[in-house]
């Protein structure tokens, strides 16, 4: 048998491969934290933390900062973002630190605003389709077998069938410009975009949740709980979804990401994020404009931006899955990633 | 179950969401707010012509009347004229259809080229280089999206290296090959990308699956060279799931040529949708949705019964016997 695996080199680093994530589980048993050891109790806030795998962590992190800038973009921004203040077409320098745009507002501030317009909807869309996606996709894996599971089924599967910027530009269309007020709330043009972008992520979320429900229900867990006499409603709550919820938070990560990207490409397109608001989508439209005119950097930290939050998120949901998910121990190419990085 | 009956279900299954796309679409484009008479007429006409347009389009019909109307068109190939310059909406849409064609047929061909050598190198390669290329792919790749790294290359081929390869317009293939190609490839790499990384990471995980395999072994023992061995017999066995997430990269590379015709200026489906968008001109909108959903739906269809003759395991599953 030895003599077999020498023979093939490929399966030698695969069988160190899937030992890789319970290494790093080994190391955080054997050296705890000495502080937690010291005082316990007390630094309970650390050594949760602590113990947190330390690929999410740094993610984790890298997110935080992310998000900080978002929410203290405007405080921090130097100018105003949708009123020129300088000749257009400034380059980067001192005085204005990633140039000015052909109007002659400041790319940095904008920048700054875009990015708490373009992140906060795409996740207020993800937080909405997470949640009507997972209720639905539940429902079907409890009904199934009905007629109402087939229906939930092929409406997802009808959103699936658009392409995802047909679907969006569309929806974005339909709704261009339009406010609903229900009752004394107005829904803006901004969370309307949001609800559209939700649309793409309900047969993502619903599918995940129907097919992890449906794989959980065939456990003997289940049918112990059934045994038990517990109402169908309760095993949902309290047996179902605990174990279907670690497949839906690391799909979160990716759906942002999705998101964010549609979410680009229809103000791209002229149909998400109006003039003169900033966001990453409509900042790249002005700055591909203005590139015959020589201004590079309207449309670079836009984009910029854009791979930035990508990466981050894509990583983030990664390391999640690889401490979240039973099944990702299995998959040999993220293994083989968190024992290389 | 026999082969027929599974592709004939399949076949009925796919019609049936094809149904619930066009009348969502229907529904869609019927709520969205703006008047196409209104459009057509001009801001100057008076109400009694907007009023005579509105019957002209038959647009003062019955919601229900109008879908009917449109579906017994349908039927017979007829998806109505566009409301700005009456021609056929067929005709627009198959004049449109060729730049998308070529851009997802370069698109396709690029990236089968690229995926099974890259697959087998990060799978067999011990390199540090191959290591290295396939982690920042399974990086990288799916992360950023299609249309930002068309921006980067219309930044990069627009602002900083201009004159090397053009980055707007479009040249049909018919009329100047060499020229054709040059135009699409900068689009094409960028619609690429996530579909590279994804198919080749999937072909990796795959191909080091069935490295383990007894056939591998057995092949190993005869004497069989081991490049052959892997380029023959180990990548067919590995093929089937590739070849699924080749047919869902082929749906996203529909959707995402909606972008990136926009910012590489092709004019293709992608730039009509968003145009007739514009001009409120649902019809010429309702068709080409369609044509793009009805693609995906296509290959998403035949990705599904190939599916039986390239994996013996799943059809012993779904019970499908080939006689």
């Amino acid at each position: 048998m030895s003599q077999r695996v020498n023979e093939m080199p490929p399966t030698q680093p695969d069988a160190g491969m899937l030992e890789a994530p319970e290494l790093e589980e080994l190391e955080l048993d054997v050296a705890p934290t000495p502080a937690a050891e010291a005082r316990p109790g007390r630094w309970t806030s650390w050594t949760r933390f602590s113990a947190i795998p330390k690929p999410v962590r740094r993610w984790g992190i890298a997110l935080g900062v992310l998000l900080l800038v978002c929410v203290l973009g405007p405080f921090v921004a130097p100018f105003e973002p949708n009123i020129g203040v300088s000749l257009p077409l400034e380059k980067p320098s001192g005085a204005y630190l990633l140039g000015t745009d052909g109007n002659g507002r400041d790319v940095l501030s904008r920048l700054l605003y875009g990015s708490r317009i373009s992140i906060g909807i795409a996740a207020l869309s993800v937080a909405l389709g997470a949640v009507i996606g997972t209720v639905m996709g539940l429902l079907a894996a409890v009904t199934e077998g009905r007629f109402i599971s087939v229906l939930l089924v092929r409406f997802m599967d009808a959103i699936l069938a658009f392409p995802f910027v047909v679907l969006a530009a569309v929806t974005a269309g339909v709704s261009f410009g339009q406010t609903i007020g229900i009752g004394p709330v107005e829904f803006g043009q901004k969370t309307i975009l949001a609800a559209v972008l939700a649309l793409i992520q309900i047969p993502i979320f619903g599918r995940l949740a129907r097919g992890t429900a449906l794989e959980e229900n065939s456990k003997d867990y289940v049918t112990a709980a059934k045994a038990c006499g517990l109402r169908p409603s309760r095993i949902l709550r309290t047996e179902l979804f605990p174990n279907v919820l670690p497949a839906l938070i690391v799909q979160t990560s990716f759906s942002v990401v999705i998101a964010i990207s549609a979410e680009a490409a229809i103000s791209y397109l002229g149909l998400g994020i109006q003039k003169p608001d900033p966001s990453w989508g409509n900042m790249i439209r002005e700055g591909i404009d203005s590139i015959v005119l020589g201004g590079w950097w309207i449309a670079a930290f836009p984009t910029l931006m854009v791979i930035i939050v990508s990466i981050v998120l894509t990583n983030l949901g990664e390391a999640m899955r690889q401490a979240l998910d039973p099944r990702a121990g299995r998959d040999r190419i993220t293994a083989l990633r968190t024992k290389e990085s | 179950m026999p082969v027929l009956t599974y592709i004939s279900a399949k076949l009925f299954q796919t019609l049936g969401t094809f149904a619930l796309v066009v009348l969502g679409a229907f529904v869609m484009l019927r709520l969205a707010p703006g008047d196409p008479a209104l459009a057509q007429a001009g801001v100057a006409a008076t109400p009694e012509q907007i009023e005579l347009i509105r019957e002209q389009l038959g647009l003062n019909r019955p919601f229900l009347v109008q879908l009917w109307e449109w579906f017994r068109g349908a039927f017979t190939g007829d998806f109505g004229v566009s409301y700005n310059d009456h021609a056929p909406v067929t005709k627009i849409v198959t004049d449109h259809i060729f730049p998308t064609l070529q851009l997802v047929a370069l698109t396709t061909v690029l990236t089968i080229v690229l995926c099974i050598p890259l697959g087998i190198w990060t799978a067999v390669g011990h390199s540090r280089l191959s290591r290295w290329v396939g982690n920042t792919i399974t990086v990288l790749g799916p992360a950023i999206p299609n249309f930002v790294v068309g921006i980067l290359f219309v930044l990069i081929f627009g602002w900083a290296i201009t004159g090397v390869l053009p980055h707007y317009g479009y040249v049909p293939f018919s009329q100047d090959p060499v020229k054709a190609f040059l135009h699409t490839i900068l689009p094409a790499l960028a619609l690429m990308t996530s579909g590279v990384a994804i198919i080749s990471r999937v072909l990796r995980a795959s191909i080091i699956e069935t490295l383990n395999d007894d056939f591998v072994f057995v092949g190993t023992a005869l004497g069989v060279p081991r490049k052959r061995l892997v380029w023959t017999d180990v990548l067919r066995n590995s093929l089937v799931a590739a070849t699924t997430v080749f047919g869902l990269f082929l749906g996203v590379a529909l959707s995402g040529s909606v972008v990136l015709e926009n910012a590489f200026g092709i004019p293709g489906l992608g730039n009509l949708l968003v145009s007739s968008f514009d001009a409120r001109d649902y019809p010429v909108t309702i068709g080409t949705t369609l044509v793009i959903v009805a693609a995906v739906l296509l290959v998403n269809l035949v990705v599904d019964v190939l599916y039986l003759f390239l994996a013996p395991r799943v059809r012993f599953d779904l019970g499908v016997s080939t006689r």
